[in-house]
């Protein structure tokens, strides 16, 4: 965590990463909403029927 | 809780070992690998304390429902909050923070990641020791009770001896140690209703219930939650491997939120079926097994918590290793450090530490949920999922997410009014709850009150002084009547 100037070499990866090719593929919505799905609407069915037993 | 994925990661070593961003080019895992590494992550032998804890609240059906929606529910903050970050930039959690808590504020996450590792090496080299102490008794020794401290002690000497040669040491091992404890966890689960039957353990009632059955269910919930929380020191390390957040969804919820659940079954049951084992199995194997298989699946547990602790004391290490003071020392004393605290622990509180194992899941709860809460917030609603990549690393006076001195007191004030959140609606220490505990449990609300003071700070005291760099909303065109 040193003040030092960046070096030139991670620098350099930095504005790589700033262009959107070198960045990782991101969650579409359709991920989103089966995320929402298996996370929210499961585990609440989930305990919805576990109240019932 | 205890994983090195940096270390079986592609790339070049200043992007793998110095934590700087990771292109798209260079990341070699794919879905399986990151799947391998999620369920090495999770599954270890603490998962039975965290299925025991369960016990306390709910009866076998219940609480089996319980565990699988707890899992899920916990992973869904996880992987909101580090998943598309870490992926998109290849980052990891710690340097992910910078842009909520300040340059050096993300010293926060050190310490936090450096907390959690630490106590769940300690639940393990304590569970080595319970498991020496059965050894011995079960060969007709008679071990007093300082064994169980003396046995974890040696098992932290034994693992600095093996960390002694650095990281390499520590190479491949958590992913066949996963593997035998989900082995081992089926051996005892088919002991256990050999020895009791179906029957019994579906009639089994919770062992310490609360009168009301809400709470019972948001406690059970509130175990799972918490426990999964803990994933947020490792999440973004092992996703930022990967070209594709969409290849690591998958692997990182099943791998890491449902392993978690489904590893904690076993001891779930035993602690319904063996009230007061809380689920530990040094402490009915021999009774359960018998003495050759007892003592065969306790020696077992030691090898397997020796072999988890060396990756989790590394994994520590490598925390706290990132503070600058400590770069200054050589990797032998780096570890010595990392697991100072351990030898007291371990070695003169065993039975308090082991007692109080609820207030540590409370902790990783009380610390994590806000965490996840103000990363969401800052990263899906107020960067618009853009963070400036060199400003990352630029710890200079210049650096864009320098706010005030390194410190962004926005950050710091939403973790607090998170953190305090929690502990209103659950004690940690006495896991006494307020409502609405019983209809929203701590974590989640805990993280929703930090994200919105996150957001309200930001917008009202940190954007207006165009610093943290952030975007003044564009002003509206002006209309012309």
């Amino acid at each position: 965590m040193s003040a030092e100037p960046l070096d030139p070499a991670l620098e350099r990866v930095c504005v790589q990463m700033s262009q959107t090719e070198m960045q990782g593929e991101a969650l579409t919505s359709r991920d989103y909403w089966l995320l929402a799905l298996v996370t929210i609407a499961v585990p609440a069915l989930l305990v919805l029927i576990g109240a019932l037993l | 809780m205890t994983a090195t994925p940096d270390l079986a990661a592609g790339g070049d070593s200043a992007s793998v070992q110095d934590g700087w961003p990771l292109p798209r080019s260079q990341r070699s895992w794919g879905p399986f690998a990151v799947f391998s590494t999620s369920v090495s992550t999770a599954i270890a032998t603490w998962c039975f304390l965290i299925g025991g804890f369960v016990s306390f609240y709910l009866p076998a059906g219940k609480g089996t429902i319980a565990i699988i929606a707890g899992s899920l529910i916990g992973i869904l903050l996880i992987v909101l909050a580090c998943l598309p970050m870490s992926s998109k930039y290849g980052i990891d959690s710690v340097v992910g923070s910078r842009p909520q808590l300040g340059s050096r504020g993300s010293l926060l996450s050190i310490a936090l990641i450096y907390g959690s590792t630490l106590g769940w090496n300690v639940v393990l080299f304590i569970l080595l020791g319970r498991a020496t102490s059965s050894v011995l008794t079960a060969l007709g020794w008679d071990t007093p009770g300082w064994v169980v401290g003396a046995a974890g002690v040696a098992g932290i000497l034994f693992v600095l001896v093996a960390l002694g040669k650095g990281p390499a040491a520590v190479r491949d091992l958590s992913q066949p140690i996963a593997v035998a404890v989900l082995v081992l966890g089926f051996i005892v689960l088919g002991l256990l209703l050999w020895k009791v039957g179906l029957g019994t353990l579906l009639d089994a009632p919770a062992t310490y219930p609360s009168e009301s059955g809400t709470v019972n269910w948001a406690s059970a919930l509130e175990v799972l939650i918490a426990s999964n929380l803990s994933w947020w020191a490792y999440t973004g390390a092992m996703v930022r491997n990967s070209p594709s957040a969409r290849q690591s969804l998958w692997p990182v919820v099943i791998g890491l939120g449902l392993a978690v659940g489904v590893g904690s079954l076993t001891g779930f049951y035993a602690g319904l079926v063996i009230p007061d084992s809380g689920g530990d199995p040094t402490q009915f194997l021999v009774d359960v097994g018998g003495p050759v298989i007892g003592v065969v699946a306790l020696l077992f547990i030691i090898l397997a918590n020796v072999g988890t602790a060396v990756v989790g004391v590394y994994a520590a290490t490598v925390a706290i290793r990132q503070v600058p003071a400590v770069q200054t020392l050589s990797w032998r004393a780096t570890t010595v450090l990392a697991i100072l605290p351990a030898f007291v622990l371990v070695g003169f509180f065993s039975n308090d530490v082991f007692s109080h194992f609820s207030t540590f899941v409370a902790f990783l709860g009380v610390c994590f949920g806000p965490m996840c809460g103000i990363q969401i917030v800052d990263f899906f609603v107020l960067r618009k999922q853009r963070y400036d990549v060199p400003g990352l690393y630029d710890l200079g006076r210049t650096g864009v997410y320098r706010f005030w001195g390194g410190f962004n007191p926005v950050g710091f004030v939403a973790f607090l009014a998170g953190v305090g959140t929690y502990i209103y609606l659950l004690d940690p220490v006495s896991y006494v709850s307020r409502a609405p505990f019983q209809y929203m449990t701590a974590s989640i609300p805990s993280a929703v009150v930090a994200g919105l003071v996150f957001w309200l700070g930001t917008v009202l005291i940190v954007r207006p002084r165009r610093i943290g760099g952030y975007q003044e909303p564009e002003a509206a065109p002006a209309h012309t009547s």
